[in-house]
């Protein structure tokens, strides 16, 4: 063998280690509940509890939320910006670049400022309007990975021509979108959802200092006052968000192949 | 020309300062083919695009079918169009395609997949072998052929192309014009074909509106461009075109000083004075290596190229200071000239373009 690839995979394999070690260590030690023996005790516990299934669900709800909300705003904005204002691209791509700066707990405390019961849009008067506040916010928390994964999407298309081909066979607006944009960037706009899903699903500082029962705040509760199942969940919360992330690299097998393109 | 089913008037455009398209006016025959010649940036495809409805004119109007459309959007205009880059729903089968503007028209799905069926046999590509397939499936050919049959399911009132060959292999652009050209004549529809390949464009258009500088420097035939350009600019864009510097020596017999010779283009010096400076146009086939009987006008020169083409024996000579470029058909019988032997050219008086 020579020796770059000895070294290619010894670097692998630090890499390797310094990933999965502490994984195999986490999972090894939420199956240590009962003394002496392996067990799923833990996740036993985790799933037979009415906070987890309620939070979970919560979190799900708020996540599909999420991504319909995402999917109207994004799109529509990023196929637009490609097609009649492509100079105004790079000052949206800062805008959605803006979640990553800015921490969660500043747009949250900017939230219950702006909204409280005394403001003109008090969302924070009403469980309700806190819902939709905290699916706002987990919408504007995912913009960065939605936006460029439809940017990304629109970008594997020509989007002008198929434009002015649905228009000049009498489309609309609305069915230019939803017949012939959409379903070139649905891959994209999966990837986008399944990332929205994940960060959704483990959000902890949104739904917390707005009070709502989400997943995020039942891990943090868990994990103060319990041995096993925060490791746990962990693993699940794991699990879940590799799954998201497998789901895409099998969706874009079946995006559809462009031919638009003379060649 | 009877009442014109599509009329360009006076149009213009202008980006800023910057005019692309400037006073250009043209009328269309119903039924009739009409393509838009000239260089890249000469401001066809803007007229295209203007006629679509994805552009709006500065200034000028556009009336199809008696109907004012200049202001309306493409999804009014019921005009149909093939696009270059073929632009086929990649999600969408063959027969989804080709019925994606009925379905949008509101047409009832049998009727609709009557229509797909019967446009997909007009193209060759029948519905029960193409009909499930999606473009990437498609050779080029196949799906600019698709793309044809899309933009004529939904009836329009007008067809336009824009350049929908030049991405194409040459074979088969030349069996897919002759396909549209077929096409269009059988279903009666106006078209307007916009290129800057002149073949294509003499080949298949009933008249060629020549473009140059955001302008229309010429409307005619085929013939009337070829053999009959008005400006320089067509002369030297359509076809090969030799150029020869002449000076008016006497007017009123219309002799001309070209290099040592001298040629009599009697009525042909629009004007001219002694001492002029003419540029004389002479198409290659207009002229013969040698004295040929009805070719009464003839000029020495000396044999600079010799190319042999198979077929065709491609020569050039040089006159003065010109070279003039002249093709002869092999004969196994008689060798193809030698480069340095002097020569003698002869060619009608006629044939001569003057372009002052």
């Amino acid at each position: 063998m020579k020796s770059g690839r000895f070294w290619a995979w010894v670097t692998f394999a630090i890499g390797a280690g310094y990933f999965f070690i502490p994984l195999i260590a986490t999972f090894e030690f939420s199956l240590r509940k009962t003394r002496g023996i392996y067990s799923f005790d833990a996740y036993r516990s985790v799933f037979g509890d009415p906070h987890f299934q309620e939070s979970f669900t919560y979190s799900i709800v708020a996540a599909l939320f999420t991504i319909v909300l995402g999917v109207l705003l994004v799109v529509p904005t990023a196929y637009w910006i490609r097609l009649r204002m492509p100079q105004l691209r790079p000052i949206v791509e800062f805008i959605t670049l803006l979640p990553l700066v800015i921490p969660a707990i500043v747009i949250v405390f900017g939230y219950i400022r702006m909204y409280g019961s005394n403001s003109p849009l008090p969302f924070l008067a009403t469980t309700s309007g806190t819902n939709v506040l905290l699916v706002i916010g987990y919408a504007t928390l995912a913009l960065p990975y939605m936006y460029r994964a439809v940017d990304t999407g629109l970008r594997t298309i020509d989007v002008r021509t198929l434009t002015e081909a649905a228009q000049i066979l009498g489309a609309g607006w609305t069915t230019i979108i939803g017949r012939v944009i959409l379903p070139n960037v649905l891959i994209a706009v999966l990837s986008g959802a399944f990332l929205t899903f994940a960060i959704v699903i483990g959000e902890f500082t949104m739904a917390s200092l707005l009070n709502r029962p989400a997943f995020g705040p039942y891990l943090q509760n868990i994990g103060a006052n319990r041995a096993y199942e925060p490791a746990a969940l962990a693993i699940i919360a794991f699990v879940i968000t590799w799954g998201c992330m497998s789901l895409i690299q099998l969706l874009s097998r079946y995006a559809p192949k462009s031919s638009n393109q003379p060649r | 020309m009877a009442d014109p089913f599509l009329s360009i008037q006076h149009v213009k455009k202008s980006y800023g300062p910057n005019t692309v398209v400037q006073d250009f006016t043209l009328e269309a025959a119903p039924g009739e083919f009409v393509s838009f010649l000239g260089p890249s940036g000469c401001g066809k495809t803007t007229v295209l695009r203007m006629v679509a409805g994805f552009e709006e004119p500065t200034s000028g109007s556009i009336i199809v079918g008696g109907r004012d459309v200049t202001r309306l959007k493409p999804n009014q205009r019921n005009v149909g169009m093939v696009f270059q880059a073929y632009a086929l729903f990649p999600n969408l089968t063959v027969a989804q395609n080709v019925a994606f503007g009925l379905k949008v028209a509101g047409m009832p799905k049998a009727d609709a997949d009557k229509r797909v069926a019967e446009m997909l046999n007009i193209i060759r590509l029948p519905i029960d072998q193409f009909g499930d397939r999606y473009p990437y499936q498609l050779s080029g050919g196949q799906q600019q052929r698709v793309a044809l049959a899309r933009a004529l399911a939904p009836s329009p009132k007008l067809l336009l192309l824009d350049e929908p060959l030049s991405a194409l292999d040459a074979k088969v652009r030349v069996s897919l014009r002759e396909e549209i050209r077929s096409i269009q004549q059988k279903l009666g529809i106006t078209t307007i074909f916009v290129t800057h390949d002149q073949e294509e464009a003499l080949s298949i258009s009933d008249r060629i509106a020549v473009m140059y500088g955001g302008k229309a420097e010429q409307v005619g035939t085929p013939f009337e461009i070829y053999n009959r350009p008005t400006t320089k600019f067509v002369a030297n864009f359509v076809g090969t075109l030799n150029v020869l510097e002449g000076t008016v020596t006497d007017p009123s017999t219309g002799a001309v000083q070209v290099g040592p010779s001298s040629v009599l283009l009697k009525g042909k010096l629009n004007g001219s004075k002694a001492g002029d400076t003419l540029s004389l146009a002479l198409r290659p086939e207009a002229i013969s290596l040698g004295r040929q009987p009805g070719r009464d006008a003839t000029l020495g020169g000396e044999i600079s190229e010799v190319s042999f083409l198979g077929s065709v024996i491609r020569v050039r000579v040089g006159v003065g200071k010109d070279r003039v470029s002249l093709d002869t058909f092999n004969s196994p019988a008689s060798p193809p000239p030698t480069v340095g032997d002097k020569a003698e050219i002869s060619f009608s008086p006629e044939d001569v373009l003057v372009l002052h």
